[in-house]
This record gives C-alpha cells, structure tokens and sequence, in this order.
C-alpha cells in the first residue's frame, strides 16, 4: 500500500502529472493519423523524453502509449482508415454506424470500451506485476536462465506454421546481441575495430530502425502502390451526440468483461501481440451478437454496424496496452513490441526493467503503474476534446507528407542520443533488414527478445554452467532448483504443443482430402 | 575484431552461429521442396532503394558540413515528390514546413547538437 501511495505521491507532482495528459492528448492526436502506428508513435516521443527527468519522460510515454491506441479508432470510425493496427476491425462495423448518422454513438463506445479495457488491465498490472517481481527477485543464475528460455520460447512458440522462421529471427537477435564486450571476459567481439561498438549496437537507434523506419519503408510503398495526385481530403460523416444510452451499456457490459480479459491474458504472453487479442475478442463478441441480437427486429447484421463490433476490439486493444506491461516490468521481457521499446526509454534513463526496477527505483516503478490507470481515466475527455477541435485538421494531413516527417524524426531522435552520427547509420541499416525480414515474413517479435534477452541468457548460462561444473541437468534439478525446472518444463510444453496440434492439423486434413477422394 | 578473442567469449555466439546455419538450411530445403509461386519484389525493392539512397544522401550532407536546413529541405522535398505530392508549390510549402518543425523541435526545442558545418552561419 505504501508503495501505491509512493506511486501516487511521484504522479502528484505538477510536471508529471502535466507530461502524462500532454502524452494522452500526443498520443490521440498521433494515432489518430493515418499510417502512424503505435510504435511508430512510440519512437518518434522517445527522443523527446531525452532532456526530461525521468518520471516525467515515462509519464509521457505511458500517456502516449495508453491513447494511440485509442487515436486509432477515430479515423477508423469516421474515414475507414484505420489510424492504427490495434482498430482495423473498428473500421468495420464503426464506419458503418458513421454511414448511418451515428458516428458520435460509435466514437462514444470505442471510447468508453478502450476506457473500461484499459481501467481493467491497470488493475491487473497493479496486482500481478509487483507480486511477479517479488519472486523474481529470488530468482539466481539458474532460474534467470531458464526464464530467458521461457520468454523465447512463448514467443516462438505461439507462431503456429511459422516456427522456423520464429527461431531464425530469435537466432539473428541473440547474435546481434553478442556485438560488444563479452560478459564473462570483457573481450571486444565483432566491433571490427569500430570504438562505436564496443558497448554493443546503440539499443536506441536500433529500436528506432526496426519499428520507425521499417515502418516509414511500409508506409512509402503503401503511398506509392495507391496515389493518386488529384484526390484530396475525404468530405466527412457529422460526428453528431457522443451520449450513451443506458440500455446500450448494459448491453455492452458483458462484451467489455470477455474483451477485457481476453486483452489482459494476451498481453501477459510476450510476444502474442495486440492483433491476437483484438481477433480473439471480436470473434467472442460475433458470437454474442449473432446469439442474441442478429435477426431481430431493428438489429443490424454483424459487419454493418454492430456495437459489439465496435466494443470489443477497443476493449481488447487497450486492455493489452497495461497488461503488456506486467512481464516487462516485473520480468524483464516485454510483452509486445511496442513495450519493447519501453525499455529503450528506460534504458535512456539508466534503468532496467525487471525485479530490480522495484527496489532500485520504486518511485518510478510504481508510478508507471499508476499512470496507467490515470491515463486510462484521462481518455474521455481528452478524446472529447480532440474530436470537437482537432480531428478535421489531423484528417486533412496528406499520408504522403508523412513519409519524411516519420524518417526525419527517426533519424534526429536516433542522433540525439549521444549527438552520434554512428547512431543513424544504425537506424537505417536496422530498418532496411526490419523491412526485408518483414517482407520474408520473418517476424520481428522474437529478434527483438533475442536482442533484449541475449546479455542476460549468455551470462546466467555461463555462470550456471560454472557453479554446476559443466552440468547442464542443472536447470531441470527439481531439487535446487524447482523454479528453473518448472519453466524448463513450460518451455518444453510450448514447443511440442503447437507442434502436435500443427501435426493433428495435417493429419485431419489428409485425411479429410482422402475422404473427399474416394467419395469422388 | 570478429575473430581472434579467447575461447569462452567464442563459444556462445559460434553455437548461435551453428543453430542459425541449421535452420537456415531447413527453411532453404522447405523453400526447395514445396516450391511456392514467385512472388514481385521490384516495389518494396524500389521503396527500400530509393528510401535509403535518400537517407543515405542526407546523413552525407550532415556529416560533411553542409548543415540542417538545407539538406533536409532537399530530402523532404524528393521524399514527397517520389510519393506523388503535386503540384511542386504544394511540395516545397510542406518541405519547408517540416524542415521547420524538425529544427525547431529538434534544435531550438530540445538542444541537440547538430554535426558542425562549414561555416558558423549555415543552419
């Protein structure tokens, strides 16, 4: 309790307080632009968070984090354009209500749903990331191996069909992790005499190549796959009344309960990412609907305006934004890749995220935590008054012009750590293979916990190694160690269980093509 | 240097290394056997390409002393030309604009040091 009151008292300052509403307002307004994605959004803040203390830098970015996700439903709702990944099923049954004079009724749930989600995945990240972090701080050598093994194998182990490629990427992270002093020598590796880097690749810059530019690259080849010169700004639905009536919510309650966990159990998988849950969630919501409301009377159909369409995508997205966070701050690995690039931020001001973080600078800690909740708290009227002052000017921003404003912002926020030249050669040739990993579907998530994890695998590898005399059944020792062998044991589950359900798969199918032949 | 340090610093990324070539010949042979329809990489070749010679340019520009302002107007400029923006007025307004904004953000606003120029009054 005194810890949350810690929190409280850190968020209380005036210029914290400030930089997290300025960062939900950044954030909606930044999402809320077409093309700009929540990563994108993300790196482009991180260099302006470089001059500030660093309770007010993470405030603003808990702020901005928090609400692109919400910024996103607006042009998704009104244009069919999704301002973000998280809202492309919003853009469905949300434009449709637009279609029909009820824009503001739509914006108003995907509001209040993103609220509600959000609200109830804080209250997850209050309860479970500090009691996480409490066990993990018993953890030794052994056991910080094997959760090492344990984050990476989540990650892989959830791309179902796509193991290999899952593996290749956690491969190239861990190798490019290894660039720099060696952890148990000190040796220089694979600097080729550059001094830039012998601290490893600048983790900044990189981050910022990987989801900026990679993105920007994304992007370009949208703009120049659909331009057309002569069009201009979209003429736009009346966003009219943003009240919501009674016999709606209650309708909704349910919906925004199934989203709002589902969002929260997905966010604490790291890697699973916030398409899985928004997919997850609107599949939940459609059965609902079809259940219950579709045929009858003054009911739309399902994809044509439905408030569960609307509701529980935008639920499920903004529960994953604070859930994402429990494994990041308690363990150390992050939960999708945009919190993975909260531990750049942190990093930029000294600190490391897992167990320690608690201890070391609980102040920050805990009011991370609850920043969450007030930022959660702070996006209806924010949204309120984005949209009654702001939204038509975002809307006219040509997609175009933001090509070279998301690489000029990149690049000067990779530069500026360190005023370093050597940082934006790392940005762009970071980008350029996101990029070409991307278009070989080789997923990024699992380079990126390769790049996070790498250090601490290698260390808590050799030292174990070292204590146990070269035994490697030290991390399934059920005795010394029952922590490290359970994870292990999870570790093993997450690899064989895909893997026979991909076989089961294959196997229905011959079988079911066999039928089909000899019915034939 | 990428070889030469001792043995226990080589052993960690040299297994890597092996796991990596292992997997990458599964995903060749996979690649071999079940031969997918070819797909047109020329966009994203040429998206990726002319993105980079752009970047590339710019960072040159900076770290040979020609400043912010103008390589940046320049970049900016070729960036919204090549992705469609006409007529060119409408072009140089928004390069101009950004140029603006980066450098009063960047410069005026957070104090980054920019690289020197070749002369002090060159932006």
């Amino acid at each position: 309790m005194d810890m949350i009151l810690l929190g409280f008292q850190t968020l209380a300052d005036p210029m914290v307080a400030l930089m997290l509403l300025v960062g939900v307002m950044a954030g909606m307004v930044v999402g809320s632009i077409p093309g700009i994605n929540d990563n994108i959004a993300f790196a482009v803040f991180i260099p302006f968070s470089f001059s500030m203390p660093a309770e007010t830098a993470l405030a603003l970015m808990v702020g901005v984090y928090c609400a692109a996700a919400t910024g996103g439903a607006i042009p998704a709702i009104v244009l069919k354009v999704p301002g973000t990944a998280s809202s492309l099923l919003t853009a469905e049954d949300g434009h449709a209500m637009a279609r029909k004079g009820l824009a503001g009724r739509a914006l108003s749930i995907a509001i209040t749903s993103s609220v509600v989600g959000g609200i109830l995945s804080s209250i997850v990240l209050l309860l479970f990331a500090p009691s996480l972090a409490r066990v993990a701080l018993e953890f030794g050598y052994v056991e910080n191996f094997a959760l090492a093994i344990l984050g990476l194998s989540s990650v892989v182990g959830l791309l179902r069909g796509n193991i290999v490629k899952g593996v290749i990427a956690a491969l190239i992270g861990l190798l490019v992790a290894t660039i720099g002093f060696s952890p148990m020598t000190g040796a220089a590796r694979f600097t080729f005499g550059n001094i830039n880097l012998i601290e490893g690749i600048p983790f900044v810059p990189l981050l910022v190549g990987l989801f900026g530019i990679a993105a920007m690259l994304d992007l370009k080849a949208d703009v120049m796959k659909t331009r057309d010169p002569d069009a201009g700004p979209e003429s736009l639905p009346k966003i009219g009344s943003l009240r919501l009536p009674k016999g709606l919510m209650r309708r909704l309650t349910p919906v925004w309960g199934t989203s709002a966990a589902i969002g929260n159990v997905i966010g604490m998988l790291p890697g699973a990412g916030m398409l899985m849950a928004i997919f997850l969630a609107y599949d939940q919501a459609a059965r609902r609907f079809r259940r219950k409301f579709e045929g009858q009377p003054g009911e739309e159909t399902w994809g044509d305006g439905a408030p569960e369409g609307v509701a529980a995508p935008e639920a499920a997205n903004n529960a994953v934004t604070a859930s994402s966070m429990v494994p990041l701050l308690s363990l150390g690995i992050p939960g999708n890749s945009t919190s993975a690039l909260f531990i750049g931020a942190l990093a930029l001001h000294g600190m490391v995220p897992g167990p320690l973080l608690f201890t070391q600078h609980g102040n920050v800690a805990w009011m991370i935590i609850v920043s969450f909740l007030f930022a959660n708290l702070l996006l209806w009227p924010v949204a309120w008054v984005v949209l009654r002052t702001v939204s038509r000017s975002i809307f006219a921003i040509r997609k175009e012009a933001m090509v070279g404003v998301i690489a000029m912002l990149c690049l000067m926020g990779a530069y500026s750590d360190g005023a370093n030249l050597f940082n934006m050669w790392v940005a762009i040739a970071a980008g350029v293979v996101a990029y070409v990993m991307r278009l070989a579907s080789i997923p990024l998530g699992p380079a990126i916990l390769g790049l996070v994890l790498g250090p601490q695998l290698e260390s808590s590898l050799n030292n174990s190694l070292r204590i146990s005399n070269g035994d490697w059944l030290i991390f399934f020792d059920a005795v010394n160690h029952p922590i490290s062998a359970g994870m292990m044991v999870a570790s093993a589950l997450l690899w064989i269980v895909p893997a026979a359900m991909g076989l089961r798969d294959r196997a229905r199918a011959a079988k079911a093509a066999a039928a089909t032949k000899d019915n034939g | 240097m990428a070889s030469g340090f001792d043995a226990m610093s080589r052993s960690y990324p040299l297994a890597l290394s092996v796991l990596l070539m292992v997997f990458g010949a599964v995903l060749v042979l996979r690649v071999v056997i079940s031969q997918p329809k070819s797909v047109s990489f020329s966009l994203p070749a040429r998206v990726a390409g002319l993105s980079a010679l752009l970047i590339v340019a710019w960072i040159v520009a900076l770290s040979a002393g020609l400043g912010f302002v103008l390589p940046t107007l320049l970049m900016q400029g070729a960036f919204l030309y090549i992705c469609g923006v006409r007529p060119p007025l409408v072009a140089a307004i928004y390069a101009v604009l950004i140029t603006a904004v980066g450098y009063a953000a960047f410069v005026l606003g957070l104090g980054v040091r920019l690289p020197e120029t070749l002369a002090p009054w060159i932006l």
